[in-house]
């Protein structure tokens, strides 16, 4: 909670003139896009189960942007070597270098492209991620679409247990012509799970998106994991500010 | 050794042939002394980091006799004015104009280094940090437009464990070796300097100091050629080759013999490898860089042949010109892209400053 203190203040502070335009947003619900931010972005969210997750963004001249995060998207079971272990989330602090290009620069209908690379400091029992990832983003009026790929990394107590493991996402963002200041939108990832049988499972997301503020918009949504119940889907609010 | 000695030779008669391949100092009309062809795109005054300043001429210089072509068919009325005596360079009356400092191009891709050269007396330095907790610094000056002499420390070197067969245990993580300090020279010609669309050359040498660690001394060195052309006004393109050499010792124990990189069986395979990148600027002051380099890895308790090894590093990344004196770097690291290890990767960020304050001191001495 003090993180989302910090971002309070810290966006007060900074926050000027503001807009409206939503496409400095590096994420569907969990999956990245090819946005990037012009300037400073931040994010800050709560799930029920009282996992949080928070992002600094700045951008590098329109081409690029790094940024500073720390979630709970990742489970480990902390060198468990019993297989029906549970995993539990585990929060890891990660930075992130995105470079790309912006939609429609050398050709007309060019989709947004983007090459994002995210390295996360150890966190606990030691786990430490890398993801590698290549995405493309293009807006068709009311839709946008997001498609890529991604290599995994991961390692537990020092032993590597996913290495460059590839995979898929997606997602899309839907803006209904009656409600432009709402969007509804949706996401398949897969993140890795670090127990004894280390694996990548994918989480689905699907939420609600306002445009509450020129300099801000909120997320209200429910996200749910592979072999998860359907009761221990984690329904989650989350805060976007950008800045100019 | 009559091999190592041929390459002496021959790196010497390049260096000399480049020497002697430079024209002569530029007049003072043409303090920064850069010829630039006229650009073929019709823009030439863009803002990127390769565009060169419009030619300035000092009111204090006539202008007879520098180009065949001023005022001649243009229509101009103005009558030639034609000096008393020619210009020798020293006019203590005359006025001193400051010229605008112009971005340089930069003597380092992300690791690499590239075919152009420091202008004389420009200043460089570049401050950099990961996420890995690696800290580097260059420092470089510019030597009268045709070298370039830098102090480094460095964080590219590691060390690697050696498994129980006695070579290098991939499946451990490689540490590095920090902070390895390094001096480089390097010497060449400027682009566009001889003809048209000739790369910018530099031949470099780097060496460092000798380094203690775990008990272990050791030192790297490395001789480069490489050449750097722009390919219009917004890429440009790297390739060089380098000849690596290292040297590792025990400090302690009963083996305390030198093993180098050139004493190993088949050292030309391990020495010389192909290095460069391309950087591209689809945005003014905003570049995206790619470069591919070689890092020495050491492993100490590894048995024959395995002791020094040369590793591929890939890097990636934007470089944003804040300011003409002022860069910041940012972009991804793969220390061994040849085992395609994404935990080894490192995202970092880096400050670049460029002066022209010593140039400028220096011009005004004369």
């Amino acid at each position: 909670m003090k993180y989302l203190a910090i971002i309070t203040i810290a966006w007060c502070a900074l926050a000027r003139v503001a807009h409206a335009d939503d496409r400095s947003i590096g994420h569907v619900v969990t999956a990245p896009t090819a946005w990037l931010p012009t300037t400073l972005t931040a994010t800050a969210g709560l799930d029920q189960k009282l996992g949080s997750n928070v992002a600094l963004g700045v951008g590098l001249g329109g081409l690029a942007a790094v940024e500073l995060d720390d979630d709970t998207d990742v489970r480990a079971c902390g060198a468990c070597t019993d297989p029906t272990t549970r995993a539990e989330p585990i929060h890891l602090r990660r930075a992130t270098f995105k470079m790309g290009l912006r939609p429609n620069r050398y050709f007309r209908y060019q989709p947004a492209l983007l090459v994002g690379f995210r390295k996360s400091w150890r966190g606990a029992d030691n786990a430490r991620v890398a993801e590698l990832w290549g995405v493309m983003s293009e807006d068709l009026g009311p839709v946008r679409l997001h498609v890529g790929v991604m290599a995994t990394s991961a390692t537990d107590a020092d032993v590597q247990l996913l290495h460059a493991k590839p995979s898929a996402f997606g997602g899309i963002e839907w803006t209904p012509p009656q409600y432009p200041r709402t969007s509804l939108i949706g996401d398949l990832v897969w993140v890795p799970e670090l127990t004894a049988k280390p694996r990548l499972e994918y989480i689905t997301g699907l939420a609600a998106r306002y445009q509450a503020f020129s300099w801000g918009s909120i997320e209200l949504g429910v996200r749910h994991r592979q072999d998860d119940g359907i009761g221990d889907a984690e329904f989650f609010a989350r805060l976007n500010l950008l800045a100019r | 050794m009559k091999r190592t000695n041929a390459i002496v030779l021959a790196a010497l008669l390049a260096s000399a042939a480049l020497a002697g391949a430079q024209p002569a100092p530029p007049t003072p009309a043409d303090p920064y002394g850069v010829p630039m062809p006229p650009p073929t795109d019709g823009s030439g005054s863009g803002s990127s980091g390769s565009a060169q300043p419009p030619p300035i001429t000092d009111p204090a210089t006539p202008t007879a006799g520098s180009g065949s072509g001023s005022g001649s068919g243009s229509g101009s009325a103005t009558p030639e004015v034609k000096p008393d005596k020619p210009d020798d360079g020293y006019n203590p009356n005359k006025p001193k104009v400051k010229l605008p400092d112009r971005q340089v191009d930069s003597p380092v891709i992300i690791t690499s280094p590239t075919g152009w050269l420091l202008p004389a007396a420009v200043l460089y330095s570049k401050t950099a940090i990961d996420t890995g907790g690696g800290v580097t610094s260059d420092n470089r000056v510019g030597l009268g437009d045709v070298a370039e002499f830098g102090l480094a420390t460095t964080d590219a070197v590691r060390q690697r464990a050696a498994g129980a067969d006695g070579h290098p245990d991939e499946n451990q993580t490689a540490t590095r070796i920090q902070p390895y300090l390094t001096a480089s020279f390097r010497l060449g010609v400027g682009e566009n300097r001889l003809f048209e669309h000739q790369p910018g050359i530099t031949l470099g040498f780097m060496k460092s100091f000798e380094r203690n660690h775990d008990n272990e001394k050791t030192r790297i060195a490395q001789l480069t050629l490489v050449a750097s052309e722009h390919l219009g006004r917004r890429v440009a393109i790297h390739a060089g080759g380098a000849f690596w050499d290292a040297s590792v010792q025990a400090n302690t124990g009963d083996d305390r013999s030198e093993t180098t990189l050139h004493g190993e069986t088949n050292h030309w395979n391990k020495q010389i490898r192909a290095f460069g990148g391309i950087q591209v600027e689809p945005i003014d002051k905003s570049m995206i860089l790619v470069d591919l380099g070689w890092a020495p890895e050491f492993c100490y308790a590894c048995t024959g042949d395995d002791k020094i090894r040369l590793r591929p590093e890939l890097s990636w990344g934007v470089r944003y010109q804040v300011a003409d004196w002022l860069q910041l770097d940012s972009g991804v690291r793969v220390p061994d892209i040849g085992n395609a290890n994404l935990l080894d990767a490192q995202i970092f960020g880096g400050l670049t400053f460029t002066s022209w304050g010593l140039r400028h001191g220096v011009d005004s001495l004369k």
